[in-house]
């Protein structure tokens, strides 16, 4: 790992105007769980880190309004185990308790976790493919079997974050500061970025940006909700597919639906076509089946991956099903 | 007595303190800390490596560039596993001329700190010509596939085969042909512990401390690569061997002392754990197709495999994959004519080292997984297929019909007891009910196998297919223990095999206690291997399921030798008849008198004025033990019959699993083993080897395994992209000992080290394929993903569309 | 640049000079001497390097010396006060939880962190605590009952 400059600002402002112009000189660190594993790997060599753990807007949870303020820099296990997520918004406790292991999850920050970079061992690996500024994924021809179903190309990477597709799921929202004390509130469906608009990013971060707080409105009164993941193995693993479902029941019948998935396309994917498919509907096996197979319409499989795609389609049925 | 019982640890204390002594614990003054620069590629040509400009970069004191280890060291000597070559290959510790897999270690550096090191092996140079690489068995074999040694021509570097029988007569004389054709992926059993080595060279001694299973391949290597005469060798607290840290592990104890030498001051060198996964070794690919030749009933008259092995990119350990197989060839049964047929053929992929059981899991896999074939095909119970088969209690000690030498089992009785303990009717019913309800809810298979643990290897055992080789490799084993009964009545002593973990201290205290007659607390391991005061052996390794023969042994005999001048020692001051003499708990007596170890060694050691004429002063005893059973077949007959391995543990394991429809996921519900190791010293010891062992064959066959892209380039160098197991996905393992004495062993033991590790892929494979019954499926290759479940649920088609 | 790092480990108050580069692990091992925090990986994954920060289990090779400034660390080596060993130490021995030792500090700091947030896990609780950590010698088998052998000595001595 090549060395770096560290200091630890005192405000979000000095931290901010620390950040510089330029992706990849200056990297803002929280947990370090990913960074550092990129450091070592020379994936990236920022010339300075940028401490903001200890910085006070980004820290801990909030109740605010109808809401929930969560620091960007909030451990993991925090929001996991913190009651007002539990009861305001359980879907993104659920999926938080699926990031990593349990010591992942006490380094890990809900922050560093939708910011997190791909898993892709291409990229990994360093060859010098599109996030790497190349010119080529090597997944497309390569050894592909984790690789996006859905939204891929030029770049086949998928989004890794398993706090991310509940984070939409529950229409929730980034607080991002920029310098000299700018900020500018972006919903998550926008935060995320697919290759078509920016081959090298996954999000609209800045470099001179920070995340500083997500801002989840409660989930609907009445309304039920599921994080289920598939992953090779039973635990550590990233997602080959996890599904964000939240529904709310009107005499049986669904009125109200949001399905977000990773770990499928390059970046959280809301299935809308699989909330058309189950909006109205009770949830039975024949309509959970049927969400499930609008769930993955249009996903164009690559050469390994094909297994995703029914996958898929039984993780967001059982999803459902586990809400009836 | 102590033997038996599951004597509290020695080694644990230390550990669970953090007390533990590992390589890279060792600190020494003005040591230096090496990094290695590792090929990017998989195959090329190096035309020049410049090493001056990290040469000139703050703290760095040495560069070794390819050039210099030619110009320092000679290259290693063909090894056993490498003498079926057609021609000589010189093989160096870095690599010179050419790279031959991603992560062939090129140059090193050393700096006063590591992260220098490490920020100096960017500075090198290196100047590659990129050759076609070859990543599979099928792309190397190609006549037009690029040479890997150019001095073979082709890249298959090696065929032969063994015989035994009358082969073509069993198959003329059948009812049916079963045919099969299986694989075996790449695995690795992945010691926590990467590699490391520090080199501390005087103009009087170079000393190596290093993590190696196998202290003399270090100390032959670099006496002979370096030309230097004093070595000694130190193997502190090991973190796992499994056999990954015999063979390869000496290119880096070379290069670490070349550059020792070059410096002139103390040199640490820690591998990482992605250097360890592209290349500290593998065990290497396994390619089957089996012919069974039955009779209606499921007897099975003969058999025929063809074996092709991926050796990756070294000759250094061409046959190894493929002589071990001789070690349980014909498994469990009587079986009377076989025909093994190998083939080596080299690919750019990191070279192949034993592994846990080495060979074993794949031979065994053919067995058993042909023994369900058989049943599928004849319309016959698989477990009535194989009892049909067995080797029958009356039939010990049995001879298998290529020379190994069964002493003891009883192997209907292992079947009887894990179907038993298994509930195995009850699955049965279960699984019935389930498939009358269709498609709901998991589906559910039982698998049962067994397999004999082979242990205490023979070193002859590869001449049996390399009749023309000039190089005797050794025979048989010879291991060494030095027991020393100190001043003050304490016991110490020394074993010539490290330990790897495998509780060599507590077990040898038992051995020692029993024998002696000392408390086991007033006895412990003077120091780990030291090549300075242990003592050497043939087999002065931890290696080849060698521990409970030969260091149970070399320890019992120093012990009982050690027991003789006690004896002596004690009869004469007592003046008591040798007879009379009793040893218990550290006091001797005769009749009212007593006397404890501790005035005997004040006696010993200080007053030979109290010695009885002629006594040797001192109460230590050296013993070496080779078999005593060794022969007959020690040596290769004229018909290839060798014993391979002196003694055969063996276990029926009985795996149950849930197989989920829609998305192909195994849980494996139940895994039920009842196993015969022989005389059990420390029951606890043997459990924890058999739970470690299971567990890592059960992780094999559901998902670890390396990932090569096409380009030689490994895409798993974490031990999470590898898959290896958790907690979460191991399961409970249930264990029945059913021990069956040896009867040419000292106490009746037989090996552990290996054993769970030989059956548990097929008994997982066949567990799955009976899960998936109704697709009318067959598992011939592991692993069992997820993916490749579900694809052999729903066919590949509708997937690939 | 170098760094100056005040932190407590296992309850002595140290000041260490690093780079901004140095890992906790790092400064623990080659700067304080405490080589019973192992590395197996350095890159979180196999939990070899496993203490407590703040009370809560962390891998030491995925931070920065500089992030454990003003920290409350313990390592295996602080684990037990004295010369006995501490209950969860204890177990491990008792149940022969341990082969090649090598994974054993972390795991032996796994199970302390386990037991002190719950006195009383489910074998399902304790196996999913302990997933954080990698262990190639044992299967698990004893590691999971030595937690539960331990859980019941601390419950019985307080």
């Amino acid at each position: 790992m090549e060395n770096f400059s560290y200091s630890r600002p005192a405000t979000l402002r000095d931290a901010t105007a620390q950040l510089g112009k330029e992706h990849g000189r200056v990297a803002i660190i929280a947990g370090g769980t990913d960074l550092l594993g990129e450091m070592k790997d020379e994936l990236a060599a920022p010339a300075r880190l940028v401490p903001v753990r200890h910085l006070r807007e980004m820290q801990g949870v909030r109740t605010v309004g109808a809401g929930l303020r969560i620091g960007a820099a909030t451990p993991l296990v925090d929001v996991v185990e913190n009651r007002a997520v539990q009861e305001q918004a359980p879907l993104l406790a659920m999926a938080a308790v699926k990031v990593g292991t349990p010591a992942i999850r006490n380094m890990g920050t809900i922050g560093g976790n939708i910011c997190q970079r791909p898993r892709c061992w291409y990229y990994r690996n360093n060859y010098p493919c599109f996030k790497h500024g190349g010119s080529a994924c090597f997944s497309a021809l390569g050894e592909n079997d984790f690789h996006a179903i859905l939204e891929g190309g030029p770049s086949f990477i998928v989004h890794p974050s398993d706090t991310a597709p509940a984070l939409v799921a529950l229409g929730a929202s980034a607080r991002i500061a920029g310098p000299g004390g700018r900020e500018r509130i972006v919903p998550l469906d926008a935060f995320f970025v697919t290759p078509r608009q920016d081959v090298r990013r996954e999000n609209v971060l800045q470099p001179d940006e920070i995340l500083v707080e997500l801002q989840v409105p409660n989930a609907p009164a009445g309304s039920r909700a599921t994080y289920v993941k598939e992953m090779v193995r039973e635990t550590w693993n990233f997602a080959l597919c996890s599904v964000a479902a939240m529904v709310t029941l009107s005499n049986g019948v669904v009125s109200d639906v949001r399905i977000v998935m990773g770990g499928v396309a390059p970046v959280p994917y809301r299935a809308l076509k699989a909330e058309a498919a189950i909006r109205g509907q009770r949830l039975t096996e024949t309509t959970a089946a049927a969400a499930g197979a609008a769930a993955v319409e249009g996903a164009r499989p690559l050469a390994k991956n094909g297994y995703k795609v029914p996958l898929t389609q039984a993780t967001v049925k059982r999803a459902l099903l586990s809400l009836a | 007595m102590h033997i038996g019982r599951s004597l509290r640890s020695k080694e644990a204390p230390r550990h669970v303190s953090g007390r533990g002594r590992f390589v890279d614990d060792l600190v020494l003054p003005r040591m230096l800390h090496a990094c290695i620069l590792r090929s990017p590629y998989a195959h090329a040509r190096i035309l020049g490596v410049q090493g001056q400009a990290a040469a000139a970069l703050p703290g760095v004191k040495g560069v070794l560039t390819p050039d210099e280890v030619r110009e320092l060291s000679k290259p290693f000597k063909p090894g056993r596993y490498a003498s079926g070559l057609r021609v000589p290959i010189p093989e160096y510790s870095g690599a010179v001329g050419k790279v031959r897999y991603v992560g062939e270690p090129v140059a090193m550096v050393a700096a006063d700190t590591r992260a220098r090191a490490e920020d100096a092996i960017g500075a090198i140079d290196v100047d590659y010509e990129v050759l076609p690489a070859s990543s599979t068995i099928a792309a190397a074999s190609e006549p037009t596939a690029a040479s890997i040694y150019e001095e073979l021509g082709s890249n298959v570097a090696w065929e032969g085969h063994v015989s035994y029988g009358d082969v073509d007569g069993a198959f003329k004389r059948a009812h049916s042909i079963v045919r099969e054709r299986l694989t075996i992926h790449r695995y690795s059993s992945t010691p926590l512990e990467p590699f490391a080595c520090v080199v501390h060279r005087t103009p009087e001694l170079l000393t190596i401390w290093c993590n190696s299973q196998s202290p003399d391949v270090i100390y032959e290597a670099i006496t002979e690569a370096l030309g230097i005469d004093a070595v000694r060798v130190i193997v502190p607290d090991v973190g796992g061997g499994f056999g990954q840290k015999i063979h390869l592990i000496r290119k880096y104890a070379v290069m670490t002392a070349l550059m020792a030498v070059k410096t002139g001051r103390p040199v640490k060198w820690i591998e990482d754990r992605s250097e360890h996964m592209m290349a500290g070794g593998h065990s290497c690919e396994q390619e089957f197709n089996v012919e069974a030749a039955v009779a209606r009933d499921g007897e099975v008259l003969g058999i025929k495999i063809q074996d092709t092995d991926d050796v990756g990119g070294s000759i250094s350990t061409l046959t190894i994959h493929f002589t071990n197989k001789l070690n349980n060839l014909f498994n469990t049964y009587k079986v009377q004519h076989l025909r093994l047929e190998g083939r080596s053929v080299l690919t750019n992929k990191c070279p192949v080292v034993p592994n846990r059981g080495i060979g074993k899991p794949g031979m065994c896999f053919v067995w058993e997984r042909i023994m369900d074939r058989i049943a599928q095909e004849l319309s016959l119970d698989p477990i009535a297929v194989r009892r049909r088969n067995l080797i029958e209690v009356s039939d010990f000690p049995y001879t298998t019909p290529n020379g190994n030498i069964y002493g003891s089992g009883d192997y209907h009785a292992l079947l009887d007891k894990v179907l038993k303990n298994v509930d195995y009717g009850d699955v049965r019913r279960r699984q019935a009910e389930s498939r009358q309800k269709g498609v709901v809810g998991p589906l559910i298979g039982i698998g049962v196998v067994i397999g004999v643990e082979p242990g205490g290897r023979n070193a002859a055992r590869d001449m049996a297919i390399f009749p023309q080789s000039k190089q005797m490799p050794g025979a048989g084993g010879v291991e060494g223990a030095t027991i020393k009964l100190e001043k003050n009545g304490s016991v110490v002593f020394t074993l010539g095999s490290p330990s790897c973990g495998q509780s060599h201290e507590t077990t040898a205290c038992q051995i020692i206690a029993d024998v002696l007659g000392a408390g086991p607390e007033r006895i412990a391991l003077a120091s780990t291997f030291d090549s300075a005061r242990s003592p050497w052996g043939v087999s002065a390794s931890n290696s080849g399921n060698n521990f409970h023969l030969y260091d149970v042994g070399a320890v019992h005999g120093a012990a009982t030798r050690l027991r003789e001048k006690v004896i002596v020692l004690a009869a004469h001051l007592l003046q008591a008849d040798k007879s009379a003499v009793q040893i218990e708990n550290g006091v001797v007596s005769a009749g009212d008198r007593s006397m404890s170890f501790a005035e005997l060694g004040k006696i010993a050691y200080g007053n030979q004025a109290m010695l009885p004429k002629g006594f040797e002063g001192g109460l230590e005893a050296t013993y070496y033990h080779s078999h005593p059973h060794a022969d007959p077949l020690m040596l290769p007959d004229m018909q290839g019959r060798v014993r391979a391995q002196y003694t055969f543990s063996s276990a029926a394991h009985a795996a149950v699993v849930e197989v989920d429809r829609e998305t192909g996921r195994v849980r494996v519900v139940r895994y039920v083993i009842v196993s015969d190791n022989g005389t059990l010293i420390n029951p606890s010891v043997v459990d924890g080897q058999i739970y470690g062992s299971a567990a890592h064959g059960i992780s094999v066959a559901l998902g670890e395994g390396f990932v090569y892209g096409q380009d030689g380039q490994l895409q798993t160098l974490t031990l999470l992209d590898y898959g290896k197991s958790t907690t979460l996905e191991t399961p409970h393992i249930e264990i029945e000992h059913f021990p069956v004495p040896d009867p040419f062993t000292t106490l009746g033991q037989k090996a552990a080290g290996e054993g769970a590790a030989i059956p548990s892929p097929a008994a997982i494979a066949s567990a799955v394929e009976d899960a998936l019954r109704p697709f009318g499926v067959t598992v011939r290759d592991l692993p069992l993903t997820p993916e490749r479940v579900w694809r052999m649920m729903h066919g590949s088609e509708r997937v690939r569309a | 640049m170098k760094h100056t790092v005040d932190l407590t480990v296992n309850g002595e108050a140290c000041s260490e000079t690093v780079e901004a580069r140095t890992l906790l692990v790092h400064l623990l091992r080659d700067q304080l001497g405490l080589t019973g925090t192992h590395v197996g990986c350095v890159v979180g994954e196999c939990g070899a390097c496993s203490v407590l920060v703040d009370g809560k289990l962390v891998k030491s090779c995925l931070m920065l010396a500089v992030q454990a400034d003003g920290r409350d660390v313990t390592t295996i080596e602080g684990l037990s006060g004295g010369a006995a060993l501490h209950p969860v130490q204890e177990a491990f021995v008792q149940r022969f939880a341990l082969q090649c030792g090598f994974c054993t500090p972390g795991f032996v700091m796994a199970a302390h962190a386990l037991l002190c947030a719950n006195p009383d896990p489910t074998e399902a609780e304790i196996r999913q605590v302990l997933s954080s950590n990698l262990c190639m010698c044992t299967g698990y088998v004893q590691i999971v009952e030595a937690v539960k052998e331990a859980a019941a000595r601390l419950r019985s001595c307080t």
